[in-house]
């Protein structure tokens, strides 16, 4: 089985600043001891590839901060969702993409691209697919990992052009469990 | 790194230090970083502008340079980094955002045009232009077809108070509750001075109305509500798309308002709007053209049970984990006669639907299933929802009938399509030999 530390989140996104890494990593840590999960235990991948990964971590949180379920949920869903990323695609996460704000908002987009070394890198069209983060702190009968992914999946545009490639990840922490796949 | 991304992270970075700055009250500071931020991605754009294979990064650029230029009041050039972005060959999702971009700049202009000296009249005029006409006729012809001002004013509330109750809900949402509860409370009741709505013009013949909102003059302070402005001039737009020209009986829209409103938040919405729409309101309603000429549309009387649809959910009861049903008690009192009313709405609910071992679909055709098998449905917020993983089928509907039809059409569906398609993922082969094991197609 493969061990993701969530530590090291930082190693993983390396554009990113270790302190906001750090950051997501203590959210999902939260997320993750929220639902009475320590260090060790099992996330259940499905979609594309199904597969289990052993989540640790060693990293004492004060909780104290982190009073808003929702928040951590997010920010937790989306530190799992780069992992999952550098596990499953050839891409690595660019940057945030603020697509739409207010209530239309439903979880966070990211910009992924090639590195560098990848042979299809292109310098300049690094902007390569979108990554869509959906968290979920525990499912209800309505709202499932399942139901969210075939929501996303179900949009439909009422146009010819081809659509914009688009990963799917939606990270539950009370099982823990995930879907990750091609929109 | 090429010389684009070079551009673009020095205009991340600079993004980074004005928003820094505005959160600080800088606002000289933030106003040159926000500049500086502009500069690099323009440039970074306009790299790209003969490549337009870029894509999405071509279109993603622009989009964002557009952005920088109408946050700093260039709206003209806003517009044409747009229309350059649009001129490449960008993905779908990123022309909509082109698009609503160019609303929005085109918008600001209409309004900057407008002379100073006839402020008053270019906002009126802009208010038409964003106006919807609304015309209302006595369902009872005993006047010829003059209405009664009890009538006029009851429609006109109801759209008023349908307009505040959408402000109030969705500036909740917009603005999630931070800090002291009451200082929330205090500013949400001054932001709701401004959900105003107008009338903008009449006609007498009959009665027929021109609704606008104030969507431009702001009185509450940006400082304490973060683009306040923005939230405001969308929002009557938004109103007119969701309450007064959508489809109230149609199940797919009531489907996408369960999904962005819980029921109490429907039921502020929409209540005073239905009370007008019923079938028993003593008044119809038409939406016309401008100048109250052509009827566009007349909007259907809504059936009692669409009105419960929206009503059901007003009165708040208690409930403990096993209570499903909600259930309501009117007495009625006429001299000394009283009668009591009970009314029941189901809250939640599962329910167990046992397949027979031969199901079949709209269409005709028979599926045969081998190993008897139960469904789940799932009673929640006015919808059933079927949430079958080991099918992988996730549906809902308002309704518990049309939900068994739909799973029905989607099984054979499924079954039929990773039947045909040889190229089949980890998971639909997974998915597909579950089916062979639990299915037999019967044509």
């Amino acid at each position: 089985m493969i061990t993701l530390v969530l530590e090291d989140l930082k190693t993983t996104i390396d554009l990113f600043s270790s302190t906001q890494c750090d950051f997501l990593s203590e959210n999902c840590i939260v997320a993750l001891e929220t639902k009475n999960h320590c260090t060790g235990c099992v996330l259940h991948v499905s979609g594309d590839v199904t597969l289990g990964f052993s989540l640790n971590w060693n990293k004492p949180v004060k909780i104290n901060g982190y009073k808003e379920p929702k928040k951590y949920t997010e920010k937790g869903a989306e530190a799992i969702s780069f992992f999952l990323t550098s596990h499953f695609t050839g891409f690595k996460v660019i940057e945030e993409a603020v697509i739409k704000t207010g209530p239309e908002r439903t979880g966070i987009d990211y910009w992924l691209g090639y590195s560098e070394d990848h042979e299809d890198y292109d310098a300049d069209n690094f902007m390569r697919a979108r990554l869509e983060v959906s968290g979920i702190l525990e499912e209800t009968p309505s709202n499932t990992v399942k139901s969210r992914a075939a929501g996303k999946k179900r949009q439909v545009f009422p146009t010819d052009k081809t659509g914009l490639p688009a990963f799917i990840s939606i990270v539950e922490f009370s099982s823990p469990k995930a879907y990750f796949g091609k929109k | 790194m090429s010389e684009v991304q070079l551009y673009h992270r020095k205009a991340i970075q600079a993004l980074n230090l004005a928003n820094d700055a505005e959160i600080h009250g800088f606002s000289e500071e933030s106003k040159s970083n926000f500049q500086v931020a502009f500069d690099f991605e323009r440039r970074a754009a306009y790299m790209l502008v003969s490549n337009i294979d870029a894509e999405p990064t071509r279109s993603v650029l622009f989009r964002s340079a557009a952005t920088l230029a109408k946050r700093l009041g260039q709206f003209e050039e806003a517009r044409r980094l747009i229309y350059q972005g649009l001129a490449g060959n960008p993905f779908h999702e990123t022309v909509t955002e082109l698009q609503d971009l160019l609303n929005d700049v085109n918008f600001e202009i209409a309004i900057k045009n407008s002379p100073a000296s006839s402020f008053d009249s270019g906002y009126i005029d802009h208010l038409r232009n964003i106006a919807i006409n609304l015309k209302i006729e006595p369902k009872d012809n005993r006047y010829s077809k003059a209405i009664a001002l009890d009538y006029i004013i009851d429609f006109l509330k109801n759209i008023q108070k349908s307009y505040k109750n959408y402000f109030e809900v969705n500036y909740r949402k917009t603005y999630p509750i931070h800090g002291p509860e009451d200082k929330y409370e205090r500013i949400l009741t001054l932001a709701k001075q401004e959900a105003k709505t107008f009338c903008v013009d009449l006609q007498f013949q009959s009665f027929g109305v021109s609704i606008s909102a104030d969507i431009g003059m702001i009185n509450l302070n940006d400082v304490f509500v973060r683009d306040f402005a923005g939230f405001k001039k969308k929002l009557f737009n938004d109103f007119k798309e969701e309450v007064l020209l959508s489809d109230l009986s149609s199940e797919n829209f009531q489907y996408k308002m369960a999904e962005k409103y819980s029921p109490e938040e429907q039921s502020e919405i929409f209540t005073p709007i239905v009370d007008s729409l019923k079938e028993k309101s003593s008044y119809s309603v038409s939406l016309t053209d401008i100048g109250f000429r052509k009827e566009v549309r007349k909007y259907t009387p809504l059936t009692r049970e669409t009105e419960m649809y929206y009503k059901g959910y007003t009165e708040k009861i208690p409930s403990k984990p096993e209570d499903v049903v909600l259930r309501r008690n009117v007495e009625l009192v006429k001299g000394t006669k009283k009668l009591t009313i009970t009314s029941e709405n189901l809250d939640q609910a599962t329910f167990k639907w046992p397949m027979s071992n031969q199901v079949v679909s709209e269409s005709g055709q028979i599926l045969y299933i081998i190993h008897s098998y139960e469904v789940l449905i799932f009673f929640e917020k006015k919808q059933f929802y079927i949430n079958d993983d080991f099918f992988q089928i996730y549906l809902n509907n308002p309704d518990y009938d049309k939900i068994k039809i739909s799973f029905i059409k989607e099984l054979i569906d499924k079954f039929d399509t990773l039947s045909n398609n040889t190229d089949r993922s980890l998971d639909e082969t997974e998915l597909f030999e579950r089916m062979k094991q639990n299915l037999i197609k019967g044509w």
